[in-house]
Parts: structure tokens; C-alpha cells; sequence
């Protein structure tokens, strides 16, 4: 019975990300391709915050920006939720995943036919009318299908796993012990993650051999944001010691501190990003706040404000977990 | 990786934090490739001296087991492996020396006195 309605999820996600979208598309693309021989053969692209045309492109561009907009951009969605929702991870983040996917592709697909749709029989794109009766309809229509697309998918919670019990580590009378470990994103992210700061970095390169100086100024600033965010937030170093957890980054901030006298309890689990705090990363949820780079195990701290520190472990979380456990002990039980 | 010293024991500290090394090694809980942490991060944490840490990172790497490099830090050599290869036989060795009656310390001193002959 629990299986039945385990898939049942998947299968909702399925039908509002991929199989929504693919319609969607197809529709719109065949619709966009029996106009083309009506329109010119430039059209407009992008219009004024008047409604005046001032972009154009070959009118035969659009159908294929519309796959890659009102298909691409939803399969891109369903790459990040599907691998989590079909482990059996739920929550409300893949509820608005697939919702949004649903979204995004209604508001392509009308966006690129409306626009086509208004350049038939014009001779030149110039005379393109104002895009904003498309925009409105199109917003209208996205909004509609992201709503009727999260009530299609099934409110379930996320899977509370099970929390094993830690046993302390034994400690004899005047021994001192560390743990050093690392919490790091898992290598296919690491991999999106440093060819977005190759491609970055190139552009900003780019830019400036092309002399542009402002362009060469915006494409830098993006390139150190998005670098500088790369080295912060992907790779931790996690040390159990007796001031307590620390998890700093490899580029020295941001750091978070966990005080021994802070900490009433600890847990080994399995941690899921994605449906415990809807992403990877940095992540403050209800209750509770996570460095969570992977899914996989890791440590549940409760506070004494009864808010939770989540960090997942790469190296042996059993070990870590049991030894803040035996070092966060009243003094009387050790 | 798991760093133990224990202040009221005779082994120098510094053997100690090398000894802990060896032994997660060994288990096989560092391998081959892994950087160590800064030695002034661990000085920190375990609260000893950084010349400790540095005179027991400096030993391993007389014994092949790390390699010091400028920039990179600490990383352990191929020669973990190895070691991860002698613990398994320890292991055995171990067993068998409990089947025969023999204490930790008497098998110690066994091990000592063959390594002087061999």
C-alpha cells in the first residue's frame, strides 16, 4: 500500500515536469512552425519597457528557443528532484519543483506563439505590436498551471530516517580527542560548479579584449561573485574537538561554531537536502539550520534553544557523532 | 580522521599525534591522497604546541607515510596503503598470539626481539 502511494508522487512529478512540458512544446513548436511562413523572415525579440519593438533575431530561432526554454529549462528542473523523489524523498520543495517546471513551460510556450503570432502578415518586424497583452496572458496562464500543477501532486511529508541512537565514545581519564573530517557537495556538483566559474571567468576575459569597458566591468564582477561563492559554500572542514563543532569553509568564512555547552543531544542519520531543506548548501529550514552538502549520513544536533545543527559528514559520521556525543556529556556521566 | 593524546602517558606527545596517524591509516580511516589538516589546526584542537604537531608531521614524513609540500599541506603517501596491509597482518597475528595465552605486552616484546634478529 505505502509503495502504491510512494510512486504515486514520482509519477505526478512526472506528468507536471516532463510530460507537460514535452506537450506543451511539441504544441507550440508545430503551431510556430506552420506560422513561420507567414511572418518575416527577421522578427522581433525583445521589446522596450514601452512595448517597442527592439530586438530581433532569424524568425526561425523561435521554435527552436522555444524547446530550449519551455522543454529545456523543465528537464533541467527534473534532473535536480527526480533522483531524490525516486530514492523516496518528499517534501514540499519537489511539490513546487514540479510546479514551477509546469510554469515556466506554459509561460514559454505562450510567450514565443503569442509574439509569432502577432507578427503574421507584417512585412517588416518594426510594426511588431506591444508585447504586453502576451505577457499579461502569458503570466496569467503560468500562474494557472503552477497552481493546478502543485494540487496535482500528492502533500506528503518527508521521510523522518532513522535516527540511530549514538553510544558515546570511551574516553579515558586525560585523554584528548579531535576528529577532523570535511563536508563537501558530491562530484557531479562540483563539476557544474567549477565549469560555471570557467565559463565565467572566460567571458570576463572575453570582455575585455573586446574593449567594451562596461560589459568588461559587469562580466568581471559576475565572474569574482560567482567565484567567490564557489570557494565559500561547496567544501567544509569539520572539526569535533573539546570547544565543540566547528564547520568552516575552506576559504576560511563562512564558519559555524556548535559549543560543547550548547549541544543536548546528537544523532547519526541519513540527511536529505533536498526534501529536509529544499536545496544543497547552506540551508535554514523550520527549526532548524543545515550545512548539507550531499545526501547522505551525517550529524543532528539539538540545541538548547531547540533549534537543530545539521552537517553532513563525507568520512565516518558514526565516529564524529560518537565523539561530541562522549565530549558534550555532563561531567558526573563520563 | 580520529587524533588521541593522552597528557599522563610517558610516549611523547609528538609520538603520540603519530602514532594516531599511523593508526587511522592503518584502519584505513585516511588513505593515500588525503591531506592531513593545517598543523596549526590541529595544535589548536588537541592544545599542544605547533613545533608537537610539526616534529610529528616531519617524522612521518621521514617514514614515508607523508608528504610535505608547500602550498598543499600534508598528504599522505602511497605508503598508507602498505601500512593498511601490515595492520591486517597485525590483526591475524594478534589472534593468534590470544589463542596461545599471550599477553599484549608479551607479544610486544616478542615483536621487538624478532625485529632485532631478522
Amino acid at each position: 500500500m505505502t509503495n502504491d502511494r510512494a510512486a504515486h508522487a514520482v509519477r505526478q512529478f512526472v506528468w507536471c515536469a516532463i510530460v507537460a512540458p514535452l506537450v506543451l512544446t511539441i504544441v507550440s513548436v508545430a503551431v510556430q512552425l506552420a506560422l513561420l511562413p507567414r511572418v518575416p523572415e527577421t522578427i522581433a525579440v525583445h521589446w522596450d519597457a514601452a512595448g517597442v519593438a527592439n530586438g530581433f533575431a532569424p524568425a526561425w530561432v523561435q521554435p527552436l528557443a522555444t524547446v530550449a526554454l519551455a522543454l529545456g529549462i523543465p528537464l533541467l528542473i527534473a534532473l535536480t528532484a527526480l533522483p531524490g523523489l525516486r530514492r523516496g524523498d518528499r517534501g514540499g520543495s519537489y511539490r513546487f519543483m514540479g510546479a514551477l517546471a509546469s510554469a515556466v513551460s506554459a509561460l514559454a510556450a505562450l510567450l514565443m506563439t503569442g509574439t509569432l503570432l502577432g507578427q503574421v502578415g507584417l512585412t517588416s518586424a518594426e510594426d511588431a505590436p506591444s508585447v504586453v497583452p502576451v505577457l499579461i496572458a502569458g503570466f496569467g496562464a503560468a500562474i494557472a498551471v503552477g497552481v493546478l500543477a502543485w494540487f496535482v501532486q500528492p502533500a506528503e511529508k518527508p521521510l523522518r530516517t532513522e535516527v540511530d541512537g549514538v553510544r558515546p565514545l570511551a574516553l579515558a581519564p586525560g585523554e584528548r580527542v579531535v576528529w577532523f573530517g570535511s563536508s563537501t557537495i558530491a562530484r557531479p556538483g562540483l563539476i557544474a560548479v567549477t565549469v560555471a566559474c570557467l565559463v565565467v571567468s572566460g567571458a570576463a576575459v572575453v570582455m575585455w579584449l573586446s574593449g567594451d569597458a562596461v560589459a568588461a566591468a559587469i562580466a568581471t564582477s559576475v565572474a569574482v561573485v560567482v567565484v567567490a561563492l564557489a570557494v565559500t559554500t561547496t567544501a567544509f572542514r569539520v572539526r569535533i574537538d573539546d570547544s565543540g563543532l566547528t564547520v568552516t569553509s575552506v576559504a576560511g568564512l563562512p564558519r559555524f561554531h556548535v559549543p560543547t555547552g550548547d549541544v543536548v543531544s546528537v544523532a547519526v542519520r541519513d540527511v536529505t537536502p533536498m526534501g529536509e531543506f529544499g536545496g544543497w548548501g547552506m540551508r535554514s529550514a523550520p527549526g532548524r539550520f543545515g550545512v548539507v552538502m550531499r545526501t547522505g549520513p551525517g550529524l543532528d544536533i539539538e540545541r538548547r534553544s531547540g533549534r537543530r545543527f545539521v552537517v553532513t559528514i563525507d568520512e565516518d559520521a558514526v565516529t564524529a557523532g560518537a565523539l561530541l556525543a562522549a565530549l558534550t556529556q555532563p561531567v558526573g556521566h563520563r | 580522521m580520529l587524533l588521541k593524546v593522552d597528557a599522563s602517558s610517558d610516549v611523547p606527545l609528538f609520538a603520540q599525534i603519530a602514532a594516531s596517524v599511523r593508526a587511522d591509516a592503518a584502519a584505513g580511516r585516511v588513505r593515500a591522497g588525503d591531506r592531513l589538516p593545517p598543523a596549526r589546526e590541529v595544535a589548536t584542537a588537541v592544545g599542544v604546541n605547533l613545533h608537537t604537531v610539526l616534529r610529528a608531521y616531519a617524522d612521518l614524513r621521514d617514514e614515508g607515510l607523508l608528504d610535505l609540500r608547500r602550498g598543499r599541506g600534508a598528504v599522505l603517501t602511497d605508503a598508507a596503503a602498505r601500512l593498511s596491509d601490515v595492520r591486517d597482518e597485525v590483526a591475524a597475528l594478534v589472534r593468534t598470539a590470544r589463542d596461545a595465552g599471550l599477553s599484549a605486552d608479551a607479544l610486544a616484546s616478542l615483536v621487538k626481539e624478532t625485529w632485532n634478529d631478522e
